[in-house]
């Protein structure tokens, strides 16, 4: 019984077994089936406008994807967008073609503008299907669809009494709409009330000038009971106006005194100058002598009589003992200006500066005398006379005074100096004193001038001169001011030369550095001399490179010793000695044992048979020991192979001739090592220079400018030269010893 | 009386016979006198001529070993002999001294890298990131050069100190330095150390380095003792002892170096 119940149970389970397994593979099927269904698409290569693309149909939840002609349905990732806006089905609203923004308002203005700026926008942008913004801008300044934001934070010029505020009185307004006015008072007024519209925009006349009545600082008036006192007419009385009010208006309205108020001294092309700091003006000042009529001068005051302009009868202008009649040129209520045009002549210049003064009556007598405008003026011929000399600044040249001190000698080749002006006709050839001066000669004061030696030309003002690195000094002879002008041109102008001196004239230096000599530099090690260095650095090398002895990468730059040094080319800076080790020491340090050929030569060759002998550079050996028993002149080059080293052992002088560019080993010579003449290339001898006699390297670059920048011979110490010797030759027997 | 002037003849020969005796007796004592110094100088020469012997086989015992490395000498004649020791010269622990005195100007050199039989140098290298040169109460100035090997180069890092506080014994631009040793960064993580040398300006002056690193032997102490002849008839020993170093001419530790003036014109 037992058994056939567990039967049944059994058979049961697995009829629901089968059961649930029918149903479990259909309903993956079903699955299946519904993916094909949702593959049936129409998405594929579509084509707009030039544009091959991916396009069409996937059903719900699938967009057309990829890049043409690879197109296929993916799947969409949560509709945050509408697909409209995934032109590329990517799920990322599209940001690229086709697309567009939108401005949906130009932005609010600040409040406070100094000046007026582009108004700023805000918007947003989407594809072109679709409207969902995509995107969203703000803050973007666009002139051209807000306009301007006008100026609100600008201060109005505080009037001072009597004042006429020249409302765009030099007035530019753009045609395009949307640009700023502005005028000479840094205002925007004038414009509309926007401040940005230049609708209203005039031109350079001045529009309704506002007047700011002076306020008297005597008797100001009639008290308002007396507003109506016939004395308040048009004309002034100094008598008590008792008014007809039947108050006790003991008010007056005084006659006037005319005021002076300003004056200018004007071009003939009524350009306002500039006075100097100490308020002087010349005939030669560049608004005068750059004019049409550069001996015609205009002078203007401006005046105010609170009776009124036309109270004022006569205006006169004294200077120098001359008197001018000055004319009114423009008048309005108060104020008004008065002129008068002097076109001086030859005979009118004169040594002096003097003191422009004015004298202005009014109609009732009323006169301010005698008084002075504040301005001085001079009218003279605008010659300057100078002379110079040119001076070797080899050894260091700072203004005013180093490099000034020793005049160049006739090495310099100084043959001719000519003060170019732009203008040919207003150039000047000076008078050469040879062989460093020119002058006295004459210039134009107020003119530039770029002088010119030896035949040069804008391009290379020193000409043939052999020297370099011009620095002019001016010494002003009538003031005794001395400047250094930056550059090769300048003016002569109130900056340089005084024209308000007696006789402006002036001490026009140069100085110069010479065309260097020659100059040697050991690299990657030190120098050691019994006896002197001579050594050339020149105050013109470049500073990083300034120093007889320079480190290199593997090599630190060591010890320079001497009992005396100098130098040949005048830079004597103790700075000089090396880079980075700036080691040095008058005092001889070199070893108590000296060497020379019969030391290597009986040591190296005889007793341990080491290197060759030869009478000649061509004989020498690709590497190891060579013997000269006399002299020797390195003709050509000479490159070591890498590992091997070169021992060049000489009885006599070692010459390396000037054809010689590069030379590799170490070098013995008894009777010196010279490295002479001239080339157009740097010597270069890796290795190790040694002599009982002098080592003279006074080698120079063909155009000795070169010498100026760099050293004509480097020594470049190579210890790989030291360590690729035998080893045999280090070995050395000492401390003999009898026990 | 016949009598008489017989014995008076008698007596006349005994004293004949007595001073011929004593002149005899005179003339031998002054004969053999001389006799003895001519031995005695013939001794002398003898033993001079065995020691200048003795000397040459020890100088060419150590030449000997030199050129061929053997430690025994025997001369062509076969009459003189050298029995040559050779010590490798090697730091004290932590200290390289050579226990000498270096003159004001001249050169000491201390190798970081072994040197091999032919002279070349070696592989093995000091192997610490320091190094200590001392100076034994040193008062003037010092110039220092480290020499290393960087891959295929060889590369130096010059140094210089002064020792002293007298303005006057200071070369410009080296570092001021109180006490008795300066530390020389070997860098030897990057480079292979090779040698360091010493020059002592103003004064001269003791000195030695001081490292944890193993230093390399710096050369060989070599000792000769010559021989002549035979123990059992007087052999005459003469020694003698030299220091096989490597060293290097001072200029080329420098880059251009003249005994008289370096000019540029």
């Amino acid at each position: 019984m037992k058994k056939n119940i567990l039967s049944k149970i059994v058979f049961f389970m697995g009829v629901g077994v089968i059961v649930l397994t029918f149903f479990k593979t259909k309903a993956d099927f079903d699955n299946d089936v519904r993916m094909e269904v949702q593959a049936v698409h129409t998405c594929g290569v579509q084509y707009f406008n030039g544009y091959f693309y991916c396009g069409g149909t996937c059903g719900v939840g699938y967009n057309c994807a990829g890049t043409s002609p690879a197109c296929y349905c993916k799947q969409a990732p949560t509709p945050t967008i509408p697909s409209t806006c995934d032109n590329d089905g990517n799920g990322i609203c599209s940001s690229a073609w086709p697309y567009q923004c939108v401005i949906e308002a130009c932005e609010s203005c600040p409040t406070n503008l100094s000046a007026p700026t582009a108004r700023t926008k805000k918007g947003y942008c989407h594809s072109t299907s679709c409207t969902v913004r995509c995107s969203t801008f703000s803050g973007i300044p666009d002139s051209i669809h807000c306009g301007y934001c006008p100026a609100t934070n600008v201060t109005p010029p505080i009037p001072t009494p009597g004042q006429i505020i020249p409302v765009c009185q030099d007035f530019s307004c753009s045609n395009v709409c949307g640009l700023p006015c502005s005028d000479g008072c840094g205002s925007i007024w004038g414009c509309d009330p926007d401040g940005y519209s230049c609708n209203s925009c005039g031109g350079g006349t001045p529009l309704n000038p506002t007047q700011v009545a002076a306020t008297p600082t005597v008797n100001p008036g009639c008290t308002p009971t007396c507003e109506n006192d016939p004395c308040r007419a048009n004309t002034c009385t100094d008598s008590i106006c008792i008014g007809s009010c039947g108050g006790n208006c003991v008010g007056s309205i005084s006659c006037y005194v005319p005021v002076f108020e300003d004056f200018d001294i004007l071009s003939s092309d009524q350009v306002d100058s500039v006075p100097d700091a100490s308020n002087r003006s010349n005939i030669c000042d560049s608004w005068f002598s750059q004019s049409a009529d550069p001996r015609k001068v205009i002078f203007e005051a401006s005046i105010t009589d609170f009776n009124g302009y036309t109270d004022i009868s006569s205006v006169q202008l004294r200077w120098n003992g001359n008197i001018y009649n000055m004319s009114l040129y423009l008048g309005e209520d108060f104020s008004a200006l008065y002129r008068v045009t002097v076109d001086y002549l030859a005979g009118d210049n004169n040594s002096g500066t003097y003191p422009v003064e004015i004298n202005v009556t009014d109609s009732y007598g009323k006169t301010t005398g005698w008084i002075t405008t504040g301005r001085e003026w001079k009218v003279w011929n605008c010659e300057v006379v100078v002379d110079g000399g040119l001076y070797d600044g080899s050894a260091g040249q700072v203004c005013n005074s180093t490099g000034f001190d020793i005049l160049v000698g006739s090495d310099i080749n100084y043959s001719s100096l000519y003060f170019r002006n732009a203008v040919v006709s207003d150039g000047v050839s000076m008078t050469t004193v040879m062989p460093n001066s020119y002058g006295p000669d004459t210039i134009i004061w107020g003119k530039t001038y770029l002088p010119i030696f030896n035949g040069g030309d804008v391009g290379n003002p020193n000409g043939e001169l052999v020297a370099t690195n011009r620095v002019t000094r001016i010494i002003d002879m009538g003031t005794g001011a001395i400047v250094c002008p930056s550059n090769s041109e300048f003016t002569i102008g109130n900056s340089t030369v005084s024209a308000y001196s007696a006789v402006p004239s002036a001490k026009m230096d140069f100085s110069f550095i010479r065309t260097q000599d020659g100059w040697f530099q050991v690299v990657g090690a030190g120098v050691k001399a019994k006896n002197q260095i001579g050594s050339g650095v020149p105050v013109t090398a470049p500073i990083a490179i300034r120093a007889l002895t320079l480190s290199k990468a593997l090599a630190d730059n060591g010890l320079v010793s001497f009992t005396s040094f100098s130098n040949i080319n005048g830079f004597n800076e103790s700075s000089g000695y090396g880079l980075s080790n700036n080691w040095w020491i008058n005092r001889n340090t070199n070893d108590s044992t000296t060497y020379n050929y019969q030391y290597f030569y009986n040591n190296l060759y005889v007793n341990r048979g080491l290197g060759t002998t030869g009478t000649d550079w061509i004989s020498k050996p690709s590497e190891g020991i060579y013997y000269v028993n006399g002299n020797l002149t390195i003709d050509s080059n000479f490159t070591l192979a890498a590992g091997k080293t070169l021992l060049v052992v000489v009885r006599g002088t070692i010459t390396i001739s000037d054809t010689v560019d590069r030379v590799d080993g170490i070098f013995i010579a008894d009777g010196g090592i010279i490295a002479s003449g001239s080339s157009a290339n740097q010597l270069v001898i890796n290795g190790v220079l040694y002599s009982k006699g002098n080592i003279q390297l006074s080698r120079s670059y063909t155009n000795k400018v070169d010498n100026n920048d760099n050293s004509a011979v480097v020594v470049s110490y190579q210890p790989n030269l030291i360590f690729n010797l035998p080893g045999t030759v280090m070995r050395v027997l000492s401390g003999w010893k009898e026990e | 009386m016949k009598l008489i002037k017989s014995v008076e003849k008698k007596f006349r020969s005994a004293q004949v016979v007595i001073v011929v005796l004593l002149v005899s007796a005179v003339l031998m004592t002054v004969g053999l006198s001389l006799s003895k110094d001519v031995t005695t100088e013939t001794k002398i020469d003898i033993n001079e001529e065995s020691l200048k012997k003795a000397f040459n086989a020890a100088e060419s015992g150590i030449n000997y070993y030199l050129g061929t490395g053997n430690t025994v000498y025997s001369s062509p004649d076969n009459q003189s002999t050298a029995n040559i020791n050779a010590r490798p010269i090697e730091a004290d622990g932590a200290i390289l001294d050579f226990g000498e005195y270096v003159g004001v100007n001249d050169n000491e050199f201390y190798w970081l890298v072994d040197h091999l039989d032919n002279g070349d140098m070696g592989i093995s290298y000091y192997n610490s990131a320091t190094v200590d040169v001392c100076g034994t109460g040193f008062t003037g100035s010092l110039e220092i050069n480290y020499y290393y090997k960087s891959g295929a180069n060889f590369g130096v890092s010059r140094f210089g100190y002064n020792f002293s506080s007298d303005p006057t014994k200071k070369v410009n631009g080296f570092t001021d330095f109180v006490g008795d040793c300066v530390t020389i960064n070997t860098n030897n993580a990057v480079v292979d150390p090779i040698l360091i040398t010493l020059t002592p300006i103003f004064n001269g002056g003791r000195f030695y380095l001081s490292g944890i690193g193993t230093f390399p032997a710096q050369g060989v102490d070599i000792s000769s003792t010559g021989k002549v002849g035979e123990v059992s008839s007087g052999q005459v020993n003469k020694k003698l002892r030299v220091v096989q170093r490597y060293k290097i001419p001072y200029f080329l530790l420098m880059g251009v170096v003249s005994e008289s003036s370096i000019l540029s014109d």
